[in-house]
């Protein structure tokens, strides 16, 4: 009786072991910070999240899919290949800290809202979902104000906190119509109520918490008519904290509204797909133009990168429109975008500081020393990634999105299109960066560029990812449809 | 037996109003205040649904209470940092203060 409780409490540990490696370290690094042993606390933090990482690529590897407790939890292929990219964001976030993060409490923080956020991907369930997706949210409230002097990084705060409160509230009432229409909140018994009779009675209030979670997970997601916080935060917050909120943070807000339209809600696209497909596409058009718009005459690096984010949770959210021959590209997509956006605020960290100051003159000359040379090559590979120049990885994944969603008849070539034409125009804010790198020095610049071991070897992997990632898209293949 | 129309009915007042201050209160505390108010609904919500849905609801109920007084947990600290740096927890006068 009693072994095989703890032969099933094992198997629990074994299944979610990214996740609990993840709980361990942070345990493990909140006393090593209290003892003040902070070299130590950042090799337990980077053991962690690489153990992490290892056991996802080793279940990927064999192809595992595990069911825990009444399938409230699946560790699917597609929860596996999103947790790589929530691990990257972090891993780059980790590396990107200067001293002043790294003796407060800042690492186990991060490693927290990263363990949460990979249940997030793999919940369900709705009040898992909601669950973990608060418990992501919170560590990254004290993380962005880890700036405790800085008057633009308490705004920021402020911003995000009050975005934040109204995200969980649009969720929670959300989550009240959807169980008083059908009386549970696991995914597998929406999704048979609204293939049954009883759906016509409940319809409206089904499609209204449908509509108010979206909605919720989109101030996460930063698209458009909620991404106005996004600005102002990436830029306020700790510039390593603006590369985990950019790239991990958005990405399971992504993910999670992909989660929840191809899995409980998919057959709302045969019932009111007409209705759908244009209230997305009419989301994805503004996510795409107005930020690329508005990045041409941004002068603030910080905020030149929050501005080409938000744009890509444009091309991310085209996934929405046509699920159906788009979907499978998504997990590559994140995978490289958090690679290229977190990489590009690494690089900004080690310039400018984790402060808001950030002006484009720092660039200068970038080039030009052998010291800031790696910098300057990796700034200029993740910029033209994210802007999808040919040979890295950045183009292979908006191609196969772009392309992909051009074949669903006519409002996809249009949403393609137009996709095209605004990464085109993106081009030229990425290309005057790396410009601006090749030009001279006014005095002084580059005096306060940090260079450390474990920022350079993450430099150097991620520049030979972007580099093969490319020829290898068919590795990150999500699996569609998803609850069967 | 509570007929889900009626117990929607009932709440969304109390969600809207709540709503609306989060939106537009320029006090922080407010805003808390407001914040917890919307919740409520949700939780009526939830309760009203639990009497002919079973259980689960009044589990839901007490998650999101508790996830309710963590926020605003946070809230309230997020606050007084707000009031050691700007002598304010005004969101417009903050605006003001930053411009200086």
């Amino acid at each position: 009786m009693l072994s095989s409780e703890i032969s099933e409490i094992l198997n629990l540990i074994y299944y979610l072991s990214p996740f609990f490696t993840l709980i361990f370290g942070t345990i493990v690094i909140s006393f090593l910070i209290i003892w003040k042993k902070i070299k130590i606390a950042k090799v337990v933090s980077y053991i962690s999240l690489l153990m992490s990482l290892f056991f996802t690529l080793y279940f990927i590897y064999n192809n595992y899919t595990f069911v825990i407790s009444n399938s409230t939890l699946i560790i699917d292929k597609f929860s596996q290949l999103i947790w790589l990219a929530i691990l990257a964001g972090g891993i780059v976030s980790l590396s990107s800290m200067h001293e002043e993060l790294l003796k407060r409490e800042a690492q186990p923080l991060l490693l927290l809202s990263v363990a949460s956020g990979l249940l997030v991907i793999s919940s369900r369930d709705l009040l898992i979902l909601f669950l973990s997706l608060e418990a992501t949210v919170f560590p990254t409230y004290a993380l962005v104000s880890q700036l405790k002097r800085d008057p633009i990084s308490a705004e920021a705060t402020v911003k995000y906190f009050v975005f934040g409160i109204l995200s969980t509230l649009l969720f929670g009432y959300g989550i009240a119509l959807i169980y008083g229409s059908v009386g549970s909140t696991l995914f597998i018994n929406i999704k048979n109520f609204i293939n049954s009779q009883d759906y016509a009675s409940f319809s409206n209030y089904i499609m209204l918490g449908l509509i108010l979670i979206i909605l919720s997970l989109a101030i996460k997601a930063t698209l458009f008519p909620l991404h106005v916080w996004a600005i102002d935060t990436y830029q306020g917050s700790p510039t390593s904290i603006s590369a985990y909120l950019s790239s991990s943070s958005k990405i399971i807000g992504i993910a999670a509204i992909a989660l929840l339209l191809v899995g409980p809600f998919y057959d709302l696209y045969t019932i009111f797909g007409f209705e759908l497909r244009y209230i997305m596409s009419i989301l994805v058009v503004a996510t795409i133009i107005l930020p690329n718009i508005a990045g041409l005459v941004q002068r603030n690096i910080k905020r030149l990168l929050a501005y080409s984010s938000v744009a890509h949770s444009g091309y991310m959210a085209l996934v929405y429109v046509y699920p159906e021959g788009t979907l499978q590209f998504l997990a590559y997509y994140l995978i490289t975008y958090s690679i290229a956006k977190s990489v590009s605020f690494l690089i900004t960290n080690l310039i400018s500081g984790e402060g808001s100051y950030s002006p484009y003159d720092l660039l200068r000359g970038l080039f030009k020393y052998r010291r800031t040379s790696l910098a300057a090559i990796t700034f200029a590979i993740a910029l033209l990634s994210l802007a999808g120049i040919p040979p890295f990885a950045g183009f292979m994944a908006k191609f196969l999105i772009f392309l992909n969603t051009s074949y669903m008849g006519n409002l996809g070539i249009a949403l393609a299109l137009i996709a095209l034409i605004m990464s085109a125009v993106s081009v030229y804010y990425y290309a005057y960066l790396i410009r601006l790198e090749v030009l001279p020095t006014t005095n002084g610049a580059n005096i306060n560029f940090v260079s450390r071991l474990d920022s350079n070897c993450v430099m150097i992997i991620s520049i030979l990812l972007l580099l093969v990632l490319t020829f290898y898209p068919n590795l990150f293949i999500l699996p569609f449809p998803l609850l069967e | 037996m509570i007929d889900v129309n009626l117990a929607i009915l009932a709440t969304i007042p109390l969600f809207i109003i709540g709503f609306y201050g989060v939106l537009a209160r320029r006090h922080f505390i407010r805003i808390i205040i407001s914040f917890e108010i919307a919740l409520t609904a949700v939780i009526l919500a939830i309760g009203a649904f639990a009497t002919s849905k079973g259980m689960l609801g009044e589990v839901i109920g007490i998650i999101i209470i508790a996830v309710v007084a963590m926020e605003v947990a946070l809230g309230l600290a997020i606050a007084i940092q707000l009031d050691r740096l700007f002598q304010t927890v005004d969101i417009y006068e903050l605006r003001k203060l930053k411009e200086e």
